[in-house]
């Protein structure tokens, strides 16, 4: 049986956290969270996912700075990011694109459905 | 959550340090007040000094020359002159008010400087006669027997007290120097003028100061007071989104599910009124971003402006159907229409122009988005049926918090801001947006982008 593609989630908000997830899994994803960017950074240089879901606005490491992180350490330049956020702050989303963000949304503009089908765009679920 | 705890933190700490160019101002100003000090100081004690000269050789014109003489050479009148020139010298004494004393003066042939009559009854502490040798002359004292010069000197400590005095030459008939004539006074009111000329500038030094300090403290508290509002705006946005993406993904959740007919139903419903929340919130966030002037730069992405669209119309399916007013692209609009500009502000745009045709439209009839391309540019119209908008009104329902008189009769919701704030996202654009319009007949928006 093929492999399912993994996917990290990393948000503070520990419902929004269980509904994506969820809803990826449904999907045929393997899917890990983190609550804070910290962790999440843990995770990514552990389990090297296909795509991570990374949220802005967290306490201690923020997202941008989890991401500046993230692209110094080795091996995690293949590793797709969606920038995902619920401040429409333009200053940080540009920030973020040009660390090398492959897409970002603003999740209160967002259907489960709309996220599932960006995901697939990136990484496509096993069959 | 421990993330707003530290975002309210932040509000309320405030800088207490002073800009640096009020620094630099404050020093500028007290440097600037401590040279006009010094200057101040320096014409009066020039103005002050030179009238007493002038007083002093004033009088030296008024004294009898031929009785000075009298007084030098001692011959047989001097007693009865010194007598006069006492009682001279008091009167003039009393009439000048600093004057403590007032005295002649002469030199003899060894050097000594002696007293010729002063302003003092016999009897009294501080009385010379005449002869009595004045020890503590100083050099410029003896000096001014041959220089010919009047000057002042002091303040000096003698056996009387501390004195300012003032010289002048005395001349006899024949026009040579044979006295000199003196005015000591108590260094009181030199004293007094010095300060009063030193401490005036520095005080008007000081009042800049304070003035530079409060001005730059009311910008501060003023800068701090938008800060806090921008970021409170900030916080808020975030406060409300996050409950409402949580409340909408759990509906799109279930409804993903197996439900009996009347539960779907009922949680559609819900749906549908959670996504008219959404865009109303949404609507409020972008007044309330523009009020507190937070930063409204552009994000630009390639944006799918019919998936747009179809978003905005399934928010307000409810509204439409109320009203039987249908929804639907023109035959123009292309099978994928993608433009390179900033989802979010555009969405509140076409949202903003959407619901507009709705609320104004007459019931049972369409809302047409169309499009066209002219001169390279894309060109986005939005149909209605509806009141429409007097001509002399059409150009000031973009002016902001303004309501064209029939729209207020119609409908009383409305901010007033819509046309505004959409106006402006298009010109950031480098677009542009406007309106045809006739009165009971309908409305066309337009917006052109590059």
């Amino acid at each position: 049986m093929a492999e399912k593609p993994k996917i990290l989630v990393i948000d503070d908000d520990g419902l929004l956290l269980k509904s994506l997830s969820d809803m990826l899994d449904k999907k045929g994803y393997h899917v890990d969270t983190a609550g804070d960017g910290e962790t999440g950074l843990k995770l990514a240089l552990d389990k090297k996912p296909a795509l991570i879901i990374l949220d802005y606005q967290m306490p201690g490491m923020d997202g941008l700075t989890m991401l500046q992180q993230l692209r110094q350490s080795d091996g995690t330049q293949s590793i797709e990011v969606i920038f995902a956020t619920n401040t429409y702050d333009t200053s940080v989303i540009n920030t973020a694109l040009s660390l090398g963000v492959h897409d970002y949304i603003l999740k209160s503009d967002s259907s489960l459905e709309q996220i599932a089908e960006l995901v697939n765009q990136y990484v496509p679920p096993s069959p | 959550m421990i993330n707003k705890k530290q975002k309210t933190k932040s509000l309320f700490q405030s800088e207490n340090t002073l800009l640096v160019t009020t620094r630099v101002k404050v020093l500028l100003a007290l440097l600037v007040g401590l040279v006009l000090s010094l200057l101040a100081v320096y014409v009066a004690r020039e103005q002050y000094l030179g009238s007493l000269i002038s007083q002093t050789e004033t009088l030296a014109t008024l004294v009898d020359k031929e009785r000075v003489s009298s007084l030098v050479e001692d011959d047989e009148n001097a007693e009865g002159n010194e007598r006069v020139l006492k009682s001279q010298l008091q009167e003039a004494r009393s009439v000048n008010g600093s004057a403590h004393f007032l005295y002649l003066m002469a030199t003899s042939p060894t050097g000594d400087v002696y007293f010729l009559v002063d302003s003092e009854n016999p009897g009294s502490e501080s009385y010379s006669p005449r002869g009595q040798v004045y020890p503590e002359a100083t050099e410029a004292l003896k000096a001014s027997f041959y220089t010919g010069k009047s000057f002042i000197e002091g303040p000096v400590t003698d056996r009387w007290g501390t004195w300012l005095s003032v010289i002048s030459p005395v001349y006899n008939t024949a026009g040579q120097q044979v006295a000199i004539i003196g005015m000591d006074l108590t260094p009181a009111t030199y004293y007094s003028v010095l300060t009063t000329a030193a401490v005036i500038p520095l005080i008007g030094a000081l009042l800049v100061s304070i003035v530079f300090i409060a001005t730059d403290t009311i910008r501060r508290r003023r800068q701090e007071a938008v800060r806090m509002r921008s970021e409170l705006v900030s916080i808020a946005s975030h406060e409300l989104r996050t409950p409402l993406t949580g409340i909408r993904w759990g509906e799109e959740a279930l409804l993903a599910g197996k439900l009996a007919k009347g539960d779907r139903e009922t949680l559609q419903t819900m749906y549908d009124s959670t996504l008219r929340l959404q865009e109303s919130i949404e609507d409020i966030l972008q007044l309330a971003n523009w009020q507190a002037g937070r930063n409204q730069d552009l994000v630009r992405t390639s944006i799918n402006i019919g998936q747009l669209i179809d978003g905005i119309y399934a928010t307000q399916k409810l509204p439409a159907a109320q009203k039987n007013i249908t929804l639907t692209f023109g035959q123009d609009w292309p099978e994928e229409l993608l433009i390179n500009c900033d989802g979010q502000r555009m969405k509140r745009v076409l949202n903003n122009l959407i619901s507009n045709a709705i609320k104004y439209s007459k019931p049972s009839t369409s809302v047409v988005v169309d499009y066209q391309r002219v001169d390279g540019q894309h060109l986005i119209s939005i149909k209605d049926h509806g009141i429409g908008i007097p001509k002399r009104e059409q150009e000031k329902v973009f002016a902001g918090f303004y309501r064209a008189s029939n729209a207020i009769q119609h409908d009383a919701s409305g901010t007033g801001m819509g046309l505004y704030m959409s106006r402006s996202t298009v010109e950031q654009h480098g677009g542009k947006l406007w309106l045809t319009s006739e009165t009971g007949k309908g409305t066309t928006a337009f917006i052109r982008l590059p």
